[in-house]
């Protein structure tokens, strides 16, 4: 992930530099179009791509060709393409989106092949060293403290010198970005000062001064809005400034680029470079900070995602055994065979979720729905199949909710499995949004299978004692996947393509096949036989059932999703932040679930989960009130006061089912129960985002947190005195 | 009549058997024979007339006659006909056009049947050399060298912006009204304002050189920000005394066709067909008809696709009104008496 990512930033900067190179021609193509220009006959075009060819000293040709691909012009450099040639491409393209000819510029990229083997030796190196160092120490640390503090506190410390290997490859790997990826804001700089510099030449050799030049403002605030990170430019002549737009910073590097225009020289027909003022563009330094800093979270983010998946391994590994509680620990062993499956194909699923709606947005539309008038914007594109899962998943957990008491949960998981392989190797090569809909549906069904298999594992393996304990378990191999896909996804993504890493997560699904070989096969007589299996609709005249739902299940799902996937990146968006600030804030959410879900369920009793559904649902909803204050620190710290109420409330919820639904689980057994308990929460997930954006239109963003957290702070308050939590003892 | 007929079959028949009609190869029987009838001498049009036959390899003989400006010439040219028995005639502009060939309504009698090429013939219908572009019976055809008047106003206004674009024209030019007309309808759905002024007419109906200076000025004084320079004959017989007025009064001049912008007076800018392409493209239609049996009233009437944007730099030096950086890359900057 270190590797992908270097290559995702330092290649992809890099990358960027030869694309605003190429993009200037495509302008020159698309301007020149629009005012009638011929293309083929235009000198100044290749003039403009010989111009073009010297700004960059990477640059060795440069091609374009017209709409059907036929050659107009090229410039190339007399030494080659270099040893290891890469080319981008961009197409010009009308007002009407068609194409106008393409421009197609090859770069050396044996610098940058230096770079990334340089990194990868020190990575390889730092690997070869660290990881039998930490592994040697986490198995001497273990076998010492084991016999002293017990295995649970062995396991932390083992897992503290992995982490520790971890951070140390982290700042091998953030020495060499720092190092490589600095210098390309100031290669980006002279690109881009060279490339006006050529304008402002060419001006200067038809004799036109350039502080009588037009318009100079207006185009410096085109390249200002494409590179954030210029603080100002300026054109000089001789010592004089002739055009300045923005201010230079203190601390600001500058790049300059020279003027020149071609003068014959006295007495001979050889025409010599003059040089006749420059181009200067000076580089915020808190744009620096900021990449810097940006570089530092995305290592903090892939050492957290690796520690997470590390423990899971561990856990994998160990059995999950804990012999300082007796009674968790039992079912803990049991569970176990069944957490590294469902852990894989939770993640193979949240592997695609940073980057799903994008690639959908992609998609041919529908001739079925194109024929019945149905037109689909690129927005409802990218939605359809994020709501057709989230839909499929809520349906089917009513139906779902037997599976694992008729077929045993190994024998779910097992088809679960197939069919989300499936479903992801079918994605990365749909084309048309109806064939993904499809192949969401069945990836939908696998994933509530899945859920519902684990859950029901969960319930049949924990007594009532520990359910709470048992719901907290389960719940974090949810969080855990969601901390760990995302991220690694989107790293994928951003290297190899959406496509491949959809087809990774169908490898992903199959892997998940190994760790289930572990588990016991499920037994045919143990596998009760619960009489109906159909949803228990009869809970809608269950009124504690009800007040659960309609005062708990749904509006702690309701602030989870309103918040998380709808009012974060909005509010981050307003505050000037980038998708990934939003991506990190959600992280922090789930990180601290993983972290608490299971603190607050330890010792967690029956008579005590009215009390915790409470007083976590008090906690989400007070923390929607600090955005009333909207920095990036209330944003954090609303996102852990979330995540600690959500921690506190969520495994007791699920309790209380079982407790509340006594007569109906004896009727229908768990499965259906709670089937329909998650389909009725989930109706929370489809309220979130409807009521945030209404809310955001009627009271801003901060206005739809407070009101969210309000609302839900109330209704916890209301839940609290229906279940005794805020009654006064009696005498 | 038998010859040109000859021709046209046998070009046909090789044609049909051999190779598509787009590749055809020349009559067998002989040369054709195309008389260039030109207005004020050979321009870059004849030039890239002549180039495309080279370029192609198709053998042609050019028969040259300049009419100096001169209409009465051109009668001469139409008794030379029976002698000099040209398949096809080439024209060079309106005038050329209409002593050749005659209106659609008096055609000349002497050049009937005998296939016409026009070049620089800003509206062939307004002129009546055509009754419509389409549909029509006579044997021309040709190229139209004027950009769509949309390509026109986005370059002005990417030059400089405006809100009143001023113009001054013939109103006896028909390609003029035309055009006027239709900035008319552009200055509504665009939002500008269109300030007119014509030239005044002497008692025989012919256009009046006098009170140019006083026209400008007026279009100056009521805001005009551009001078927009038609294809307008008459107007470009005054190029000089328009754009020595328009400097006067600091006022932009936009030109739509290459003779003005090449033309050593001090007009600004202009999207231009180049001519030696008009040139090509003419000879590609003559072509057609020479050597793929293509009869004239079967090939469209048709303007180029692909213009040049052409700034005067050395005007735009001394009036000051140079042109926004970004047009360093994709306009043509000339200087008087040169290209770039």
């Amino acid at each position: 992930m270190f590797f992908l990512k270097y290559e995702s930033n330092v290649g992809g900067t890099r990358q960027a530099r030869m694309n605003f190179i190429a993009n200037e021609l495509s302008d020159v193509i698309e301007k020149s179009v629009a005012l009638g220009i011929s293309l083929a006959e235009s000198p100044r075009l290749e003039d403009a791509t010989g111009r073009r060819l010297e700004v960059d000293p990477l640059v060795r040709r440069i091609d374009i060709t017209d709409a059907v691909g036929q050659p107009i012009f090229h410039a190339a450099r007399p030494e080659g393409n270099g040893t290891l040639p890469q080319t981008v491409a961009v197409t010009a393209r009308n007002s009407f989106d068609l194409p106008l000819g393409v421009v197609s510029l090859t770069y050396d990229g044996e610098p940058l092949q230096r770079q990334r083997l340089a990194f990868s030796r020190s990575l390889l190196l730092a690997s070869a060293i660290l990881i039998p160092l930490c592994g040697i120490l986490a198995a001497f640390t273990h076998a010492i403290v084991s016999r002293r503090a017990g295995a649970g506190i062995a396991l932390t410390v083992s897992v503290v010198w992995l982490a520790a290997g971890i951070v140390a490859l982290g700042a091998v790997a953030h020495s060499h970005w720092e190092q490589d990826l600095a210098p390309e804001f100031s290669a980006s700089a002279q690109v881009v000062s060279r490339s006006a510099a050529t304008l402002f030449g060419r001006a200067a050799e038809l004799d036109v001064s350039l502080r009588d030049l037009p318009q100079v403002e207006q185009f410096f605030a085109g390249h200002k809005a494409s590179h954030p990170e210029f603080a100002a430019f300026l054109v000089t002549s001789g010592d004089t400034i002739v055009h300045r737009h923005g201010d230079v910073p203190a601390g600001a590097t500058t790049v300059a680029a020279p003027i020149h225009r071609s003068v014959t020289v006295s007495g001979t027909s050889i025409a010599a470079p003059e040089t006749v003022g420059e181009v200067r563009i000076a580089i915020d330094p808190a744009a620096t900070r900021r990449l810097l800093r940006e570089i530092a979270l995305d290592l903090a983010t892939i050492i957290i995602v690796a520690g997470f998946l590390a423990g899971e391994l561990f856990r994998f590994l160990l059995r999950d055994s804990r012999p300082d509680d007796q009674a968790t620990s039992a079912a803990a062993r049991e569970l176990a065979s069944l957490r590294g499956p469902a852990f894989l194909l939770f993640l193979a699923e949240d592997l695609s979720r940073s980057f799903f709606p994008v690639f959908a947005s992609h998609l041919a539309p529908s001739p079925i729905l194109e024929t019945l008038g149905i037109v689909l914007t690129p927005r409802l594109l990218g939605g359809i199949p994020v709501t057709a899962f989230m839909l499929a998943v809520a349906l089917a957990q009513p139906l779902v909710g037997d599976l694992t008491r008729r077929h045993g949960p190994r024998n779910v998981l097992l088809g679960a499995i197939l069919a989300a392989a499936a479903a992801h190797a079918l994605a990365a090569l749909c084309d048309r949004i109806d064939a993904l809909l499809l192949v969401r549906i069945v990836a939908a069904l696998a994933w509530a299978v899945a859920f519902s298999a684990v859950q029901g594992a969960v319930l049949e393996k924990v007594g009532r004692e520990h359910r709470a304990w048992g719901m907290a378990y389960f719940v974090g191999i949810i969080m855990t996947s969601s901390i760990c896909g995302p991220s690694m996804g989107g790293i994928l993504a951003d290297s190899l393509g959406q496509r491949t890493t959809l087809t990774i997560a169908a490898v992903v699904a199959l892997l998940a096949l190994l760790p289930l070989l572990r588990a016991p096969r499920d037994k045919p007589d143990a596998v009760a036989d619960a009489g109906s299996s159909a949803p228990t609709w009869s809970l809608m005249g269950n009124r504690r059932f009800l007040q659960l739902i309609l005062l708990a299940a749904v509006p702690a799902k309701l602030i989870l999703i309103g918040y998380y996937f709808y009012l974060i990146p909005m509010f981050v968006g307003q505050w000037g932040g980038s998708a990934a600030d939003a991506g990190r804030l959600q992280m922090l959410y789930s990180i601290v679930m993983v972290a608490a879900v299971p603190w607050f369920a330890r010792g967690a009793r029956p008579d005590g989960h009215a009390r915790r559904v409470t007083g976590g649902l008090v906690l989400s909803g007070l923390s929607g009130l600090l955005l009333l204050w909207p920095n990036l620190y209330t944003a954090a710290a609303m996102t852990l006061l979330l995540g600690l109420g959500q921690a506190m409330s969520i495994a007791a919820q699920g309790a209380m089912v079982g407790d509340i639904c006594n007569k109906e689980v004896a009727a229908s057994g768990d499965g259906p129960v709670y089937g329909v308990y998650r389909m009725l929460e989930r109706g929370g997930n489809a309220l979130g985002p409807v009521v945030a954006a209404t809310l955001v239109g009627l009271a801003g963003v901060a206005g739809a947190f407070a009101a969210i957290g309000g609302g839900v702070a109330v209704g916890g308050l209301v839940f609290g005195r229906l279940f005794g939590v805020l009654r006064r003892k009696a005498g | 009549m038998k010859r040109r007929q000859f021709l046209a079959l046998g070009a046909g028949l090789a044609s049909g058997l051999v190779m598509p009609p787009s590749l055809a190869a020349p009559s067998p029987t002989r040369t054709p024979r195309i008389l260039m009838v030109t207005w004020r001498g050979e321009t870059a049009v004849e030039k890239g007339f002549r180039d495309y036959f080279r370029q192609h390899k198709l053998s042609v003989n050019f028969i040259p006659r300049d009419a100096g400006r001169d209409p009465t010439r051109l009668t001469a040219f139409l008794d030379e006909l029976p002698s000099l028995k040209p398949d096809l005639i080439y024209t060079w502009g309106t005038s050329a056009t209409l002593g050749m060939v005659g209106r659609h309504d008096a055609p000349k009698a002497a050049a009937a049947g005998i296939p016409n090429v026009f070049a620089l013939v800003t509206d062939p219908v307004g002129a009546g050399i055509m009754a419509s572009l389409s549909g029509q019976t006579r044997e021309i055809t040709g190229v139209i060298h004027v950009a769509p008047v949309d390509d026109q106003l986005a370059a002005i206004r990417r030059y400089r912006p405006f809100s009143k674009l001023g113009v001054l024209y013939n109103l006896k030019e028909a390609n003029s009204v035309v055009i006027a007309k239709e900035l008319r309808a552009r200055a509504a759905a665009q939002s500008f304002t269109l300030l007119e002024q014509t030239f005044d007419q002497l008692p025989s109906g012919q256009p009046s050189a006098e009170g140019i200076a006083a026209k400008i000025h007026a279009l100056a004084r009521g805001g005009a920000e551009w001078l927009y320079i038609g294809p307008d004959s008459f107007l470009f017989t005054q190029i000089a005394a328009v754009a020595a007025a328009a400097r006067r009064e600091k006022l932009p001049t936009f030109a739509t066709t290459e003779a003005v912008i090449d033309a050593p007076d001090d007009v600004l800018a202009g999207l231009v067909a180049p001519y030696r392409a008009v040139g090509e493209f003419a000879a590609h239609k003559a072509a057609q008809i020479l050597f793929e049996g293509r009869p004239a009233q079967q090939l469209p009437v048709e303007s180029l696709k692909r213009f040049s944007l052409v700034v005067r730099i050395d005007v735009a030096r001394k009036t000051g009104m140079l042109p926004p950086l970004e047009f360093f890359d994709f306009a043509e900057m000339r200087q008087a008496g040169s290209t770039s």
